[in-house]
């Protein structure tokens, strides 16, 4: 009966508790927002006539991930990813993963610059440029980047300067910050994209770093020899959300 | 396309390990029961008796001294990979700063599954050439414990590195995504290794012509494609062993299967406006009654 009474007296402070961590999770949450944009009805009908059903699956992997990552996470698609809406979100978010059609394509103002195209909803997609999201993060820091489209991560990609990572890889006792970014080389097929964000979610999910995960996710089982893929940032970083205060992977 | 005829193993990495080698944990795997879904982790860790974990850190020890991974510490998880359809030990090395520095993984039959040394180390000697990555990369493989016949592909990746792979074949038809890849920093020095070795169906009794194939794929096409079929063309028709997937159905399969079917696959190209959207397309048709197993596409 004691023991009872005992339990019973622990309960409002373990509740208040259990408050104050939720509050506190959810505020550290709010304070590093990501945002998961995917292009779907590119890639559906009655833009290419036909259903991908890997693309809803990357989407709900990468909206996880990010949340176990510590960020708040929100996914958008259809008329929800727009360029406007992306730039709009961009000057706030800490983390951001795409998955769209890429390239490096021409701008109005005569030069390359690497992009991707929003969703919209209907089949005319605008590109978002990376210089648009550089004009708007004007040097904002970013955590974790994952750009899922074709040419990411080309030699000459410059959307990692877009979100403020500086193309160097930072391994070992050297690091560059909480930021990597990571995408892909040339043109890859969806299965092997998949392959490829579901290993490396899950081994970030698993304690790797972001860095190790990159290398166990490399070596998956792609379907086509072709595969690749490339990073820059912090290998060592965990890659959870927002500014260093204490790096546990970091001497 | 590498025209490697088979892998085999040869006595797990550890000689030493050779009754041990014999103890099949048979974890079973799967989606069966518990299907990976989108969303969660696919590897969950399951509990491992002290005696096998005693039997992963010796195969550790065994494959750093054989490939030269670093690490003067162990950490050792069995792990069932619900996406892969496997269990595999995982051994992680650590250095004396307790930082992460190689990962290796073992079937629980004790052959090498996965072997990867952490960080980013280009290399500090003067880059290889194709032959001497080729070279190399059978070298590590020996080293492993494993053996890969035949004519690797060789080619260089976009970091700066080599990939050397052997595909594995089987009935003279390649199975994609199985083999064995081993990557080589730019100077030729090991960075990663890994084998897969997935179970295949029965081939079929009869199996269509590759001109059946081509045309069932046209029809295919044609239906699922009404207003911009015109901008497709086939672009290459060739057999090959896939993992069926829920590219084109939602059939729930949210990893690939685990038992490989034999395929005619049939690429399509696309011009045109379309390109923007879509510039490749590949619908995998079995190989004995054409019933779509899935597909691919790049965006």
């Amino acid at each position: 009966m004691s023991g009872v009474r005992s339990w019973r007296r622990l309960i409002p402070p373990l509740l208040s508790a259990v408050v104050l961590m939720a509050g506190s999770a959810a505020a550290a949450q709010a304070a590093y927002p990501a945002s998961v944009d995917v292009n779907r009805t590119g890639f559906n009908p009655p833009c290419d006539g036909d259903a991908n059903f890997i693309v809803p699956k990357m989407q709900t992997a990468a909206e996880a991930a990010y949340n176990r990552l510590g960020h708040l996470a929100s996914d958008f698609t259809g008329a929800a990813f727009t360029r406007a809406a992306t730039l709009s979100r961009t000057v706030n978010d800490w983390g951001y993963y795409v998955h769209s059609h890429g390239d490096f394509y021409y701008n109005a103002d005569g030069r390359r610059y690497t992009g991707f195209r929003e969703d919209s909803g209907d089949c005319s997609q605008a590109v978002i440029f990376s210089k648009d999201i550089k004009a708007k993060r004007a040097g904002r820091q970013s955590n974790l980047v994952f750009v899922s489209t074709c040419h990411a991560a080309d030699s000459n990609t410059t959307l990692p300067d877009a979100f403020a990572i500086e193309k160097t890889k930072s391994s070992g006792s050297t690091n560059q910050g909480p930021e990597f970014y990571v995408g892909y080389i040339g043109v890859q097929w969806d299965s092997d994209e998949w392959t490829f964000e579901q290993r490396y979610w899950n081994a970030l999910a698993g304690g790797k770093s972001v860095g190790a995960a990159f290398d166990v996710a490399m070596l998956g089982s792609f379907g086509h020899a072709g595969f690749d893929a490339d990073w820059w940032g912090t290998y060592q970083w965990s890659g959870v959300a927002g500014p260093w205060t204490v790096c546990k992977y970091c001497s | 396309m590498s025209t490697i005829t088979r892998l085999r193993r040869i006595v797990p990495v550890v000689t030493i390990v050779a009754g041990l080698a014999a103890v099949s944990i048979g974890a079973a795997t799967g989606q069966g029961a518990d299907p990976f879904v989108a969303g969660g982790p696919s590897t969950r860790a399951v509990p491992l008796a002290a005696t096998q974990v005693d039997r992963a850190r010796a195969l550790g020890r065994q494959l750093a001294a054989a490939l030269g991974l670093p690490g003067v510490s162990q950490r050792v998880e069995r792990l069932d990979d619900r996406f892969e359809h496997r269990t595999y030990d995982e051994v992680t090395a650590f250095d004396a700063s307790n930082r992460a520095v190689a990962i290796a993984r073992f079937e629980t039959d004790g052959s090498v599954a996965m072997a990867v040394v952490l960080g980013w180390r280009p290399g500090r000697g003067a880059p290889v050439d194709r032959a001497s990555a080729e070279q190399r990369g059978r070298s590590f493989v020996r080293a492993a414990g494993l053996v890969a016949d035949g004519q690797p592909e060789v080619r260089p990746t976009g970091s700066g590195g080599w990939m050397v792979s052997w595909s594995r074949v089987a009935a003279g038809v390649p199975i994609r995504g199985d083999g064995i890849r081993v990557s080589l920093w730019a100077d030729g020095t090991f960075h990663g290794l890994t084998r897969t070795e997935r179970t295949l169906a029965a081939l079929p009794d009869r199996q269509i012509s590759a001109g059946a194939a081509r045309l069932a794929a046209a029809n295919w096409a044609n239906a699922r494609f009404p207003a911009t079929a015109s901008g497709m063309h086939v672009a290459s028709v060739e057999r090959a062993w896939v993992a069926p997937n829920g590219m084109f159905s939602a059939n729930g399969l949210d990893a690939p299967a685990e038992t490989l079917r034999l395929a005619w696959v049939v690429r399509f190209e696309t011009t045109g406006p379309l390109v923007e959207r879509l510039r490749s397309v590949e619908v995998w048709l079995d190989a004995g009654d054409t019933t779509v197993l899935g597909g691919d596409v790049i965006e």
